[in-house]
């Protein structure tokens, strides 16, 4: 569903790419899992995209076993689709095993960083100076500890899965249309610029009014 | 959710429009795969020829197929059909071959059970026809050949073969016209179209200009619903945040407005914290999910029943495969919830857990780090981060299951429909397009069902939310201003009394304060001094009215405090708190509080006789200097005089001052209290004090233990009289100090 009604805007960060480096910084650690999962992650949008080329089969098969019915000589292929069939559940069954295993590690990763992150942050507590906490209430640091992370984890989890998986996606889904007709994926390629620019234009005019909104709902709470 | 039922109200009509659009909204989305189905089945597979019915056909074509035709047949057709003649112009353009032959052309305008029996008419003798070449085609090899390409079937050469069947005998004609009123309904269409195709191309009419034409019309007309619908859709979204925007509105002006009622007993039931949450988070939630109801709940029965009814059009004996696959997503839900949900409201708790270690490390950062306990707090922070960490990949690898599965039931259901669809296809009960269009109805069944038990599920969470809103607006405040105030008494203006007043909190047995009687008079200073415990903030809180007593008189300028508006009443106190509380804003916002036409110079005064201007002044921006929220950037001293200075400039009859020196030292505690003498000589002066030198000089000192009064009197009158007293002050005062106060 994207961002709901509801989501929150999201606060600029300062230094966006220093933060970002940091971030990556902090996830060299998992690498061998995050390798996992975007292999994991590759082969089962693959096999997804595979999915309905194959199935378009079944219908052909169908089809032309109408149009023999029609002439009167035979009618449909029921063990070329009966084998059609099976392979394609073995491919959905494929799918679904590796966006299990995909999920899975990725759920290890986004804990195991939560966890450590709350770890290093609760170490840290210790060691600041006390003049920090002059600076900062205990709600605020006890948001950082609870809310922030929590938000990392889980746009990290979101994020890594769905960026592989897009990106796998859109360059399947552009092979397999071009392999059916380059002309109809030329024509479902001019659309997307279209859409973006709608997209862009809806979310130019309402990140304000997301703020606006995010605000005015502060005041309301300082009118306490 | 349904005790806040009368803020929807208002938005009836708005409410029921959104469902009317989703009516449309839902219509749009359900006729699309209707045409897709169209352009596949007459678009593809009959060359975008609609009808088997012939608009037009030439006179040799018609004669052939009466052949095949009973009597009273040829009577429908002979009615229906006009004969134009060779040569004519005005058909020309339509009909190039008309100047070759006399042509038929179909009458303009008939209805549509009249088209349906032509196309049934046609549709058999067409189908009589194949039987019977197919009966004679054991005889003949070379007609099989040419049938078996019916497609470009030419129907000159059927022509030829006119002479052929015209000498079959009659009982075979007979057999082949009962097999093909036997033969499907959707199979003879196919046949009837082939057919009727043929004698187009007879007439010299473009095939494949008409198919183009065919797509191209049903195209645009699924472009003009789609636009429709996205229309729809836009109003109704626009419609649904209008609502929800609306009712959130309403509810958080009416909780405030309720929570601006409320005495200090409503608030000690809610704390501050939990009432702002509500006021914020718990609306959110609900703004939120009645745009989603709208959006959601409405649309997705409406699309799921009318998928399903344009599916049962189509055929029924898929029916079973989309019941079968939403069986299994309840289950697949049950089954999670039922192994997640418990691990949920841990995790909630582990949550609280994390935050109350965190915060224990927070508070007691000084003692922490005094005693080197870092390792066993960090030991202890670990622990339950481990615990969560445990619990929160459970819940995500459950919970991560789901959606790889149910789109593993999504392509089961496609499959199990193009596998069972085929079969009936094999048996001509069904088309090919129509198939396609049932598997998107499938996905669409299936997906409004998802959408259902998505609201089933979030559900509860809302209702928490409204249930806590609820909560707050059906708390009554139990003080109230009286309907018709009494005016002041002129001549005790400044007299603050009790009368016998006794209060306990409702519902406890104990009385916090019994039998309270005293004047406070203007021009006087009135202390309170007693043991912790022993109910003087509770005989402070009863002047303002933020509690009612239970038995007795509090009276302000000489009228009962529940017979004057509460606005009234609060103009006439200054009330010094003693946390001195402040607003985030500068010291002049917070000095100003009370008083917003405050003149510079009486700003100025107040905060001198509050002994404020010395630490005011070294800052930099002077009255400009910023407060923090929580007002951390001052000491607990400086918020208490700028509290006092505060509540003189508001310039009122009388000061409650509530143990508001104790952060003083005891030099500034003694300037202040004579500055305050000579700055408001007519103003009654309530002070609560822990200091007995705080209070030595005040006119009137009230003793209290256990809620009652032990004495009344002056600092040296109570030290001969009071025990309680006597025993307080010694316990502060040297010996020389207690002896000087007895001499006297």
């Amino acid at each position: 569903m994207g961002r709901g009604p509801g989501a929150m805007p999201i606060e600029k960060a300062k230094n966006f790419k220093g933060t970002l480096k940091k971030l990556f910084g902090y996830l060299a650690q998992f690498k061998f899992m995050l390798t996992i999962v975007v292999i994991c992650a590759i082969i089962s949008t693959i096999f997804n995209i595979i999915g309905p080329r194959i199935l378009g089969n079944i219908t052909t098969e169908i089809y032309e076993g109408v149009m023999k019915m029609l002439a009167g000589i035979g009618g449909i292929d029921f063990e070329a689709i009966g084998k059609i069939v099976a392979i394609l559940l073995s491919i959905y069954i494929v799918s679904v095993i590796f966006s299990y295993i995909q999920s899975f590690v990725m759920v290890g990763v986004g804990q195991k960083f939560t966890y450590a992150l709350r770890k290093q942050i609760s170490q840290k507590i210790n060691k600041l100076p006390i003049k920090y906490f002059d600076k900062k209430t205990h709600g605020e640091v006890l948001s950082y500890i609870t809310n922030d992370v929590d938000t990392i984890a889980q746009n990290l989890n979101q994020s890594i899965t769905q960026l592989i998986t897009s990106t796998t996606t859109v360059i399947g889904i552009l092979i397999m249309m071009l392999s059916i007709s380059w002309q109809m994926a030329l024509i479902a390629v001019l659309v997307l610029p279209v859409s973006l620019g709608l997209v862009m234009l809806v979310v130019s005019k309402s990140q304000k009014y997301f703020k606006n909104q995010q605000e005015y709902l502060g005041h309301v709470n300082r009118s306490y | 959710m349904l005790k806040l039922r009368k803020y929807y109200k208002p938005f009836i009509l708005s409410i029921l429009i959104a469902i009317a659009l989703l009516f449309v909204q839902a219509m749009c989305d359900l006729k699309l795969p209707d045409y897709m189905s169209d352009i596949v089945n007459t678009g593809i597979q009959s060359n975008g020829i609609e009808q088997v019915a012939p608009k037009a056909i030439s006179e040799n074509g018609l004669a052939f197929l009466k052949n095949f035709m009973e009597n009273e047949e040829i009577e429908v057709i002979d009615k229906n059909y006009t004969q134009i003649n060779k040569g004519d112009k005005t058909y020309q353009a339509e009909y190039p071959n008309i100047e070759n032959t006399n042509i038929y052309v179909l009458n303009q305008e008939l209805e549509e059970t009249e088209i349906e029996k032509l196309n049934h008419i046609f549709a058999v003798a067409s189908k009589t026809m194949l039987n019977m070449i197919e009966k004679i085609s054991n005889n003949m090899e070379n007609v099989t050949t040419q049938t078996s390409e019916t497609e470009k079937m030419d129907v000159s050469k059927i022509y030829e073969m006119e002479p052929i069947l015209n000498q079959i005998p009659e009982t075979v004609k007979k057999q082949a016209r009962e097999e093909a009123k036997q033969t499907p309904e959707s199979m003879l269409n196919s046949v009837g179209l082939v057919f009727t195709q043929s004698f187009y191309q007879e007439l010299g009419m473009d095939i494949s200009k008409i198919q183009n034409q065919f797509i191209i019309q049903t195209g645009l007309k699924m472009l003009g619903i789609c636009v429709i619908g996205i229309i729809a859709a836009i109003l109704v979204g626009f419609l649904g945040s209008k609502v929800g925007a609306g009712i959130g509105k309403n509810i958080r002006n009416d909780v405030f407005q309720k929570v601006q009622s409320f005495s200090s007993a409503e608030f000690n039931n809610f704390s501050a914290a939990s009432l702002i949450t509500r006021t914020t988070n718990d609306i959110t939630q609900m703004q939120n999910f009645i745009v989603m109801m709208i959006r959601m709940l409405a649309y997705a029965p409406i699309m799921g029943i009318g998928a399903l009814i344009m599916m049962a059009q189509k055929t029924t004996d898929l029916i079973w495969t989309i019941a079968l696959a939403c069986g299994l997503i309840i289950l697949l839900i049950l089954f999670l919830f039922k192994m997640v949900f418990p691990k949920i409201k841990i995790v909630q708790k582990l949550t609280d857990k994390i935050n109350l270690v965190a915060k224990e490390n927070l508070s007691g950062l000084m003692v922490i780090r005094a005693f080197g306990t870092q390792n066993y707090e960090e030991n202890r922070f670990d622990e339950v981060n481990t615990e969560v960490m445990k619990t929160n990949k459970f819940i995500n690898r459950s919970m991560g299951m789901m959606m790889p599965t149910m789109m593993f039931i999504m392509n089961g259901l496609n499959l199990l429909i193009l596998w069972v669809g085929a079969d009936s296809i094999a048996n001509s009960t069904l088309q090919v397009g129509d198939l396609m269009a049932v598997m998107q109805y499938g996905i669409e069944v299936v997906m409004s069902f998802l959408f259902v038990s998505m609201i089933f599920v979030m559900w509860p969470r809302a209702s928490v939310s409204a249930n806590r809103i609820a909560e707050v607006l059906e708390t009554e405040s139990t003080i109230h201003d009286p309907k018709n105030p009494e005016p002041f008494n002129e001549n005790k203006k400044g007299y603050v009394e009790f009368k016998k007043v006794t209060f306990q909190y409702p519902g406890a047995d104990e009385k916090i304060l019994e039998n309270i009687s005293f004047v406070a008079k203007p021009g006087e200073t009135t202390a309170i001094i007693g043991a912790t415990g022993s109910g003087k903030t509770t005989i402070i809180n009863l002047i303002p009215r933020l509690f009612d007593a239970t038995e007795g008189e509090v009276l302000i300028n000489g009228v009962n405090v529940k017979n004057m508006t509460q606005f009234e009443l609060h103009n006439q106190i200054g009330y010094i708190p003693q946390k001195g509380n402040l607003l985030s804003g500068t010291i002049e916002s917070n000095l100003k509080y009370g008083n917003e036409e405050a003149s510079e110079e009486f700003v100025q005064k107040c905060a001198q006789v509050a002994q404020a201007t010395e630490f005011i002044e070294s800052k930099e921006e002077t009255y400009q200097s910023p407060i923090s929220q929580g007002a951390k950037n001052v000491s607990g001293g400086q918020k208490q005089r700028l509290s006092i200075a505060r509540a003189l400039i508001k310039n009122s009859p009388i000061y409650v001052f509530d143990d508001s020196f104790s952060a003083l030292d005891f030099k500034t505690d003694s300037n202040l209290r004579k500055a305050l003498k000579t700055h408001s000589k007519n103003s009654t002066f309530i002070i609560v004090a822990q200091r007995v030198s705080t209070i030595m000089q005040a006119e009137q000192i009230i003793v209290l233990n256990e809620g009652k009064i032990a004495g009344i009197g002056t600092h040296e009158e109570l030290l001969k009289n009071c025990e309680t007293y006597y025993e307080i002050a010694s316990s502060q005062l040297s010996e020389e100090e207690l002896k000087n106060g007895r001499k006297e």
